[in-house]
């Protein structure tokens, strides 16, 4: 059992290809959110927002997390393009671990400038960029993959043993953090009265904030099958989540129901970022046997479509 | 399908070592974690919650209620009003209340991915609201009074002296205080022509009407419950600071 587990974690890198989407996914993740608050930088994480100062100082941020408090006016912008250069740089997958590590630096930095626009996307967000630095997350679907097939091998600076173990490890804490956030959330939501009695997803859609379709979708809202059909579902999924994963037929039917939740409620509850990130962490748990099957599918798609033309 | 080395020698003794270090802290880790986030548990209670907030804060903080955003069940409301000196004329005047959270949530209508800074004021609102919950009766009606000559410093005196086993609550109130001073000192600044010398904020709440009135009520026909504070002097911020609302607020 002990060697069985130690040939697990030293021999072979698990998941690669599930690790790459979601790399893409929170690299562009960052970049997009940067760009989507471009035009209120200043107001929302920069010199305006001076206010925040006390909850700010209560926080035990680390110091070396300062960048973007010290930074004003031209060094600011500098730093939040910076920012949106290295999302898109872990994205593609150039320099990958590099570019992972100061993309983390940087999106903290700004995180922690202003408590005020932080989301429970925000805490997911950081624990699994923190881990997926101690992957090789840049091995599948990366322009480092390409530059090293083109360059051959090089000798790596780690021992693969090593690098295997941090790899591996570092994605079951990535697939510990979703388990734990969707069963825990389901345990959290079976105390709740509105949860037990169906009408839970009722609440958030009539408020202001949470429910940007209101004005068209009211009627949808008010219907009894359509509030119960989706409080159930979303607690059925969540709580049997990891029993689902472990049965592959169960598996791709826990991941379509629950990218379909997060996708709903990214829409419907104008948190489409939140979601986002939920759904890249899901997708480490396709296999890599599917991901393959699912590049083969769009290969030929593409060569029936060149031959077309 | 995995990377594998298939030629890879056994770990020596020495590396199988290191590996199993490595796996027991990040088993180590994730049980952490998991007691954080599990209800109260006798053993969650040996480890001691303090303990593990010491682990945990900051970076792996989390809770099902920032997880799961569809706890939302309330609208929250932050309105400010200012005193406002016209140096040039030498009078002062009072301006209406401008409703900040409903101006940020005509920015957020059907909106899919929207910018973060549209919801701050409501946060602002939802820690207000908080504040005052954890102050008793006479604590809520000490900071209605006017704070524009005296130090806020007075009013923690007060707060404190008309019930002093709500030494956390006090505490608390007191940061979001000065919080919503600046902040609607700041945006006051940025909508009025001439110098802001005093704010007054309040915050509102109503809360969602059950699923069983839907036919007869909606949340939009609901009052909001007001907390209403007395005029603070007015904070005047940085250049840069102050152009950052100002470019905000007038566009």
């Amino acid at each position: 059992m002990i060697a069985l587990a130690m040939g697990w974690l030293t021999r072979e890198k698990h998941s690669t290809y599930g690790l790459a989407v979601t790399r893409m996914i929170l690299g562009f993740i960052v970049a997009s959110q940067l760009l989507v608050n471009w035009f209120d930088r200043h107001y929302t994480w920069g010199d305006g927002a001076v206010w925040t100062q006390p909850v700010r100082d209560a926080k035990s941020w680390p110091s070396f997390l300062g960048l973007f408090e010290q930074l004003g006016g031209v060094a600011f912008d500098l730093a939040y393009l910076g920012t949106i250069v290295f999302g898109v740089l872990l994205m593609i997958g150039y320099r990958t671990r590099g570019s992972a590590l100061v993309t983390l630096f940087l999106w903290m930095s700004l995180y922690v400038s202003s408590p005020f626009v932080g989301s429970g996307g925000d805490a997911v967000l950081r624990m699994v960029l923190l881990y997926l630095c101690f992957t090789d997350s840049g091995r599948r679907w990366s322009v480092d993959a390409r530059l090293g097939k083109r360059r051959g091998e090089i000798r790596p600076l780690v021992p693969e043993w090593a690098s295997s173990t941090l790899h591996n490890l570092a994605t079951v804490l990535i697939i510990h953090q979703v388990v734990m956030v969707y069963v825990g959330s389901a345990f959290w939501k079976l105390q709740s009265a509105v949860w037990k009695d169906g009408t839970a997803v009722y609440y958030p859609l009539q408020t202001d904030a949470y429910s940007p379709w209101h004005d068209l979708l009211q009627p949808v809202y008010a219907f009894g099958p359509v509030i119960s059909g989706a409080t159930y579902t979303a607690i059925v999924v969540q709580l049997f989540f990891p029993l689902l994963l472990l049965y592959r037929p169960s598996r791709f039917v826990a991941l379509i129901l629950i990218t379909g939740m997060h996708l709903g409620i990214g829409i419907f509850m104008g948190i489409l970022y939140f979601s986002l990130v939920m759904i890249a962490v899901d997708m480490i748990l396709v296999s890599d046997r599917s991901w393959l099957r699912a590049e083969a599918w769009v290969r030929s798609r593409r060569r029936v479509t060149v031959d077309t033309l | 399908m995995s990377v594998t080395s298939t030629d890879m020698p056994a770990p020596r003794p020495w590396q199988r070592r290191i590996v199993v270090a490595l796996a027991v802290l990040a088993v180590g880790h994730s049980v952490v974690l998991a007691f954080w986030l599990s209800p109260q548990s006798p053993v969650r209670q040996v480890i001691g919650g303090r303990a593990l907030a010491t682990y945990v804060n900051p970076y792996f903080e989390q809770s099902w209620s920032g997880l799961a955003p569809n706890a939302q069940f309330v609208d929250e409301s932050f309105l400010v009003r200012a005193q406002v000196r016209d140096d040039d004329a030498g009078k002062n005047r009072v301006t209406a209340w401008v409703d900040i959270t409903a101006a940020e949530n005509d920015a957020l209508r059907h909106d899919l991915d929207p910018a973060r800074t549209h919801l701050m004021a409501r946060k602002l609102a939802t820690n207000l609201n908080g504040a005052m919950f954890g102050l008793n009766a006479k604590q809520r009606a000490l900071v209605r009074e006017t704070y524009t000559k005296d130090p806020t410093t007075l009013l923690r005196g007060r707060l404190l002296a008309a019930g002093a086993d709500r030494r956390a609550a006090v505490e608390t109130y007191m940061t979001y205080d000065l919080m919503a001073t600046r902040f609607a000192s700041m945006y006051a600044q940025a909508r009025v022509e001439g110098r802001v010398i005093a704010v007054q904020y309040r915050v509102g709440r109503r809360t969602v009407p059950p699923v069983s009135e839907v036919a007869t009520s909606s949340l939009r026909d609901k009052d909001f419950r007001w907390f209403t504070f007395g005029y603070r002097l007015g904070y005047r911020a940085s250049f840069e600071a102050q152009s950052a609302f100002d470019d905000y607020v007038k566009d």
